[in-house]
């Protein structure tokens, strides 16, 4: 059995993966872990690489006596992953690449509000994102902190996006729906300016 | 509420580079609106709030025109445009719409939300119009977009820009953007949408507005602020007394000419700095400063260098990882001016709110 695991939706783009038990100590979200079990023993079968889930129910399940695991060993298990505490997420669009940085400007995904303007450093980028760095070329950035092994790392992460190539055929459908979408738009010409 | 008989121009400007807008009242109580900016605090257009503010019947506004597709001076125009029912929508000229609607199709689709697209707020607009039924407008040089008439006394706002060649050669401009798109992994940069601003005047009696857009200069006499002088067929030897620059009091939107020819000196001039571009310059101050007394801001030049305040460990990984941030402050300020049309001869008054203020000559010498 493992913990209960969330991917924060909200985060749009972000790495941030969330363990709901993290979020504070009371025995409400122990008897959660308790409840998982018993559903497990009712018959549903849960897809473990994704414990949210749920991919069916066994109609002839095996009634087996219920045993509940020793707390203790479920904080083992939960306190050896990594979980996430305090996250911050920006949308960056590049604005100018020069030297060994370049600028972008920031679009606030965790709060909303004001934009900010950053120069980052060409490092920061990983090998693997660095063709994608352009001007106009869409990010994420993410920061926070973790707990791993019962220890806080720091870090912060920039991903580009990655688009899909649009063929002949994509551009044709598009267009077509350019069409219906504006087919009821009507141009009024106007005059040209004549001396009075 | 202004008065019945005030022409009102307002100008609705951030510091920060959140945009700008400009309010024109015309006649007895219609409306028109150019460009747009959002609060990014509400999300509010900044002009819908002031004409809420002012008591303005949205059914009467007329016309709601975008210059340019610049996120500066589009975001929120669809929000604008839903809320006023019966106006037209004007923009600038591009010869194949359709070639252009599929651009901003194919940039919508590739950008996440489309919510930092400024061709995806173009295409809501034109989704609005499209529903509503009602009419667009492609706004190119030497075009009267609008006429109204009140008692004796006509108004009328003309297109000074963007000159044909810009206009064709933005086709083509469009053909290779599309051609490309397949390939790329990146928002559409039009790096040069300022050639293609609909910059304004507008006459009545013997009376003039000019309204600068962020038209600069061009590099011909085939393109901005250079057509304009050369070969506009809308001067007519009267001058502006009121005007507001373009690109931010920028020193590519600057033209000798154009004070020589289209605005009297000692106008009142107006201006939304860009802070975090540099804009305007000191030195580009000074220059206006050649042609008026006075020159009124929406909001001052000082430039925050803070950044947002954040949880502290936040801020740590956050200083250890970029080399420089900060915060784009919003600051937001309206410089108004009125002028009773019934006379003659009348005077403009013009005053500033919130954040907006008057920088003097003297301040300067």
């Amino acid at each position: 059995m493992g913990e209960s695991r969330t991917l924060n939706s909200n985060r749009k783009g972000s790495w941030v993966e969330e363990n709901v038990l993290t979020k504070s100590n009371n025995g409400q979200e122990h008897l959660g872990i308790y409840e998982k079990v018993i559903q497990n023993y009712l018959g549903k079968v849960v897809d473990h690489n994704d414990e949210t889930k749920n991919i069916g129910i066994i109609e002839d399940a095996p009634k087996l006596k219920l045993e509940f695991p020793k707390l203790e060993y479920s904080y083992d298990i939960y306190n050896s992953k990594k979980y996430y505490t305090r996250v911050q997420n920006w949308q960056g669009v590049v604005t100018s690449i020069k030297g060994g940085s370049f600028k972008a400007k920031l679009y606030d995904l965790s709060s909303g509000g004001t934009n900010e303007v950053a120069e980052f450093d060409l490092k920061e980028v990983s090998p693997s994102d660095k063709h994608l760095l352009q001007l106009g070329s869409l990010f994420y950035w993410s920061v926070g902190s973790y707990m791993e092994n019962g220890q806080m790392i720091n870090r912060s992460d920039i991903r580009f996006q990655r688009l899909i190539t649009l063929d002949a055929d994509d551009i044709e459908n598009i267009k077509q729906s350019v069409e219906n979408k504006y087919s009821r738009l009507k141009e009024r010409k106007v005059d040209n300016y004549s001396a009075k | 509420m202004p008065n019945k008989n005030d022409v009102e121009v307002t100008l609705i400007g951030t510091g920060g580079g959140y945009g700008e807008s400009v309010v024109l009242k015309i006649g007895w109580d219609k409306w028109v609106v150019i460009d747009s900016c959002i609060n990014p605090e509400t999300k509010e257009p900044l002009a819908l709030e002031y004409l809420k503010q002012v008591n303005a019947d949205l059914n009467k506004v007329v016309l709601i025109v975008c210059t340019h597709w610049h996120n500066d001076h589009i975001k929120g125009l669809s929000k604008l445009l839903s809320k006023c029912p019966n106006c037209e929508f004007h923009f600038s000229a591009v010869n194949d719409l359709d070639k252009f609607l599929l651009l901003c199709e194919l940039d919508n689709g590739k950008t996440l939300k489309g919510s930092k697209s400024s061709t995806a707020e173009f295409a809501k607009c034109l989704q609005i119009i499209n529903n509503r039924g009602s009419y667009f407008v492609k706004a190119q040089s030497n075009l009267k977009l609008l006429s109204i008439r009140e008692k004796d006394v006509e108004f009328e706002l003309y297109a000074l820009s963007p000159s044909p060649k810009i206009v064709n050669d933005f086709d083509g401009e469009i053909s290779q953007l599309i051609t490309e798109f397949g390939e790329r992994n990146t928002a559409i940069i039009n790096k040069s949408p300022n050639d293609k601003s609909v910059a304004l005047l507008l006459k009545f009696r013997e009376e003039r507005v000019l309204l600068g857009a962020d038209l600069e200069i061009g590099k011909s006499e085939h393109e901005g602020w250079h057509h304009i002088i050369k070969h506009s067929l809308i001067k007519d030897g009267f001058k502006s007394n009121l005007y507001k620059l373009p690109h931010h009091g920028s020193e590519n939107g600057y033209l000798k000419e154009i004070f020589d020819v289209l605005v009297n000196d000692n106008g009142t001039l107006k201006l939304t700095p860009f802070r975090s571009s540099g804009l305007p310059t000191e030195a580009m101050l000074r220059t206006y400063f050649n042609h008026a007394e006075d020159i009124y801001l929406t909001s001052s030049l000082t430039v925050s260098k803070k950044s947002k305040k954040r949880d502290k460990s936040i801020e740590k990984i956050i200083d250890r990882s970029v080399k420089s941030i900060s915060e784009v402050k919003f600051t937001h300020g309206i410089v108004r001016s009125r002028i009773d049309f019934t006379k003659n001869k009348g005077t403009w008054t013009t005053e500033v709110f919130e954040a907006a203020l008057k920088l003097s000559k003297h301040q300067f010498s």
